[in-house]
């Protein structure tokens, strides 16, 4: 008994062998790709989306600003123009009376 | 070119620890896949054929250890049946006593069977086989003679 090989093979099974174990290497290799492309741009997604939230944030933020200075603006304006136009002349015209007037007006009323 | 170049060199060596044709295209197929994948690991630290090689060992004996743990088959059965089973493969030419020595074989922890295919087999230096396997080559030499003496044993049985 010698060291010879007593194991065969199928005629033609390695000129096969090649091609068919090359079919199957490169459908595995993108299987397993696409799992680490995803991982690799886990990061830059996170960066982005975080980018994303700011800027929409400081949108917000001054347009809120904006409103908010428009509506005090706004208010400030029509009570500054009541205030000229009839709060302000009542009340000086309130204080230009004096005690008789007042007398005078109270017992106007009875 | 890696495939072409190393298929039939590492088929033998998956062959002669997994016995049958189609469990050894299996496992040859996976081992590729394998190397293939994790291609960016080799570093050139050792020879293609020395990478690939114990990529393709371990692959084998992972399907060996698997065949043994599968509930139907007991370790027994596959022990003394490899003889039988061998000489109705039609993909093994060897005699009675190829098929008894192939069940002695398959009866060999696994570093001791591993060393003793590729010594008896291949001719394949201890120093390389120390690199395939990661092991010491005086461990390596050492598994080599307690294989023999247990394969001689093996056969006094018959005698």
């Amino acid at each position: 008994m010698g060291n010879k090989n007593p194991f065969t093979v199928p005629e033609g099974y390695f000129e096969q062998l090649t091609g068919d174990i090359m079919s199957k290497i490169p459908a595995q290799k993108e299987i397993e790709q696409k799992p680490a492309m995803i991982k690799r741009l886990r990061p830059l997604l996170y960066a982005a989306a975080c980018v994303c939230i700011a800027v929409f944030g400081v949108v917000i933020y001054q347009n809120l600003d904006r409103q908010t200075n428009e509506t005090l603006q706004g208010n400030f304006s029509q009570n500054t123009g009541e205030y000229n136009d009839t709060f302000i002349d009542d009340a000086t015209d309130y204080a230009m009376f004096d005690n008789n007037e007042i007398y005078a007006s109270l017992l106007a009323d009875m | 070119m890696m495939v072409h170049q190393y298929s039939e060199q590492l088929y033998w060596q998956v062959r002669r620890l997994v016995l049958t044709h189609e469990d050894s295209n299996d496992v040859l197929q996976n081992a590729f896949i394998k190397a293939w994948s994790s291609l960016d690991t080799f570093h050139g630290d050792s020879k293609l054929i020395t990478w690939l090689s114990r990529i393709a060992i371990n692959e084998a004996l992972d399907f060996l250890r698997k065949q043994k743990n599968r509930p139907t088959l007991s370790a027994d059965d596959i022990d003394t049946g490899i003889a039988n089973q061998l000489m109705a493969d039609e993909y093994f030419d060897g005699d009675e006593s190829e098929a008894q020595l192939q069940q002695a074989i398959a009866s060999l922890p696994e570093v001791q069977r591993t060393v003793f295919l590729l010594r008896y087999y291949d001719d394949m230096k201890y120093s390389d086989i120390s690199k395939t396997l990661g092991t010491s080559e005086g461990a390596l030499k050492a598994s080599y003679h307690i294989a023999v003496k247990k394969i001689t044993e093996f056969f006094k049985q018959f005698d």
